[in-house]
């Protein structure tokens, strides 16, 4: 199997621990990551800017990636429904279509409009497979319990179609299941992690983070899991601040699903980026070895 | 008599309103029947008394004056709860990211976060530039350091820019 892979900004720029697992765990895994060229931010980001410029941004990444003529690979939430989301609106639209493509010349680029692509999530459970990958586990987890972050983007909206379902996402879950961890859904489990309100108020980004945060802890879960660099930047990255802003004084891990995953592969903490998170992680490396 | 809070008689109205609904997405703010689904499972609305439903009918109304000069448009952290409890297949998360793109249209400046993220994605590709993380281990680590491989963006830069500007200064079709 190979993939294209585009790991988006937030990724490519600082959330170094979520492409490092990833390209660990997926050369475990044998399969090959090709690296694009002329690559750049999908756009949504600058939705609330001006919504043509975020249509372009996509449309001009889908169209590089296009001329690979393979599956592509993303990390990100945001640029996943990003690319869900341009390539209906230009599916359905024909003049919008027609000005990117206008626009597209000056790079003498074409948007076509069928790029295939899948959340590494997605990856893992729709095309590597939980029996594949079950056989493959060196370190059982056992004993340790974890609150799946899926993200908003990755579950919602169902209208756009999403890689898991809205009510009851299930395919994070199973894939911590399946490293002989349990995966307990709670109360606050789907909430968000105020990344995008962080921008323009950073108190109400903190304290929704925060209340994620607590809801975990107060589920009695080990550590959160997650699978978006934007639910790192506020859950890992911030959250000495986001627990000072509620009143909590209780922290809790934060890791990438491929960190936990690479960890039951055998694979060292080091070589999955761990000592880059910011939360807590050793109580659950303690745990493991 | 007093002065109403709200003007229902300004003829500018239907040519926001028009404004609002050409912008691409999926907003649909004229299917709005006022259920309230939006607001009652809003993430915001419990932090900043944030009401999407009321949002929406202002937008419908035509009253979009006064939205464009409010921070409630920036009250939003897009997480879809709105788009996915609507019956009536509004997205209020899509009626705010209009808002914002109009109040911008007209004149209104940009946040200071997304004036960074739009200059760092029209120099450099991405929305940040590339930051050292510093470990757990007290080293500070860089893609380099990592061995992660060098990121490959815009080739032709200056072509780029200008495509991505061209973009951004679209205000109608």
């Amino acid at each position: 199997m190979e993939y294209v892979f585009y790991p988006g900004c937030t990724v490519l720029t600082e959330q170094y621990g979520y492409e490092i697992s990833t390209r660990k765990v997926m050369n475990t895994l044998g399969i090959k990551l090709i690296d694009p060229e002329n690559i750049s931010c999908c756009g949504m980001p600058l939705r609330s800017i001006n919504a043509y410029g975020w249509i372009y941004l996509s449309a001009r990444n889908m169209a590089i990636l296009r001329e690979y003529n393979k599956e592509i690979m993303l990390l990100c939430n945001w640029c996943h429904l990003s690319f869900t989301h341009v390539k209906k609106i230009l599916r359905e639209d024909e003049e919008l279509r027609s000005w990117v493509n206008e626009v597209l010349k000056e790079e003498d680029l074409e948007y076509k409009g069928d790029l295939k692509f899948k959340h590494v999530i997605e990856v893992l459970y729709d095309d590597v497979g939980l029996d594949n990958l079950k056989g493959l586990i060196k370190l059982n987890l056992e004993g340790l319990t974890f609150s799946p972050h899926s993200g908003c983007q990755f579950i919602r909206p169902t209208e756009l179609g999403r890689p898991d379902n809205a009510i009851e996402p299930v395919k994070l879950s199973k894939l911590i299941e399946i490293l002989g961890a349990n995966a307990k859904p709670h109360i606050g489990w789907l909430e968000c992690c105020g990344w995008a309100i962080s921008k323009t108020n950073m108190d109400s980004g903190l304290t929704l983070a925060g209340n994620r945060i607590k809801a975990a802890s107060e589920a009695g879960v080990d550590g959160i899991v997650i699978i978006c660099p934007h639910g790192a930047e506020m859950l890992d990255k911030r959250q000495e601040e986001a627990l000072k802003i509620i009143g909590s004084k209780t922290p809790l891990p934060v890791m990438y699903y491929t960190q936990l995953l690479g960890l039951a592969l055998g694979l060292k903490p080091k070589e999955l980026g761990l000592q880059l998170n910011k939360s807590s992680i050793s109580k659950i490396l303690e745990k493991i070895t | 008599m007093g002065e109403a809070v709200t003007s229902l008689t300004k003829v500018s109205k239907r040519e926001l309103l028009e404004k609002i609904l050409e912008i691409p997405g999926d907003q649909k703010p004229l299917n709005c029947m006022q259920c309230g689904k939006c607001t009652s499972g809003c993430t915001i609305m419990v932090l900043l008394e944030n009401y999407p439903h009321r949002v929406v009918d202002k937008v419908r109304l035509g009253l979009i004056e006064e939205l464009l000069r409010s921070d409630v448009i920036w009250a939003c952290t897009q997480c879809l709860k709105c788009k996915e409890a609507c019956p009536q297949r509004v997205s209020p998360v899509e009626v705010f990211l209009a808002l914002r793109n109009l109040s911008i249209n007209e004149g209104a400046s940009l946040p200071e976060a997304y004036m960074k993220m739009l200059s760092s994605t029209l120099e450099t590709g991405f929305i940040q530039e590339q930051v050292e993380v510093i470990g757990s281990d007290g080293e500070t680590y860089t893609r380099e350091k990592l061995g992660l491989p060098l990121i490959k963006g815009p080739k032709k830069l200056e072509k780029y820019q200008l495509a991505v500007m061209t973009a951004f200064e679209k205000t109608s079709r």
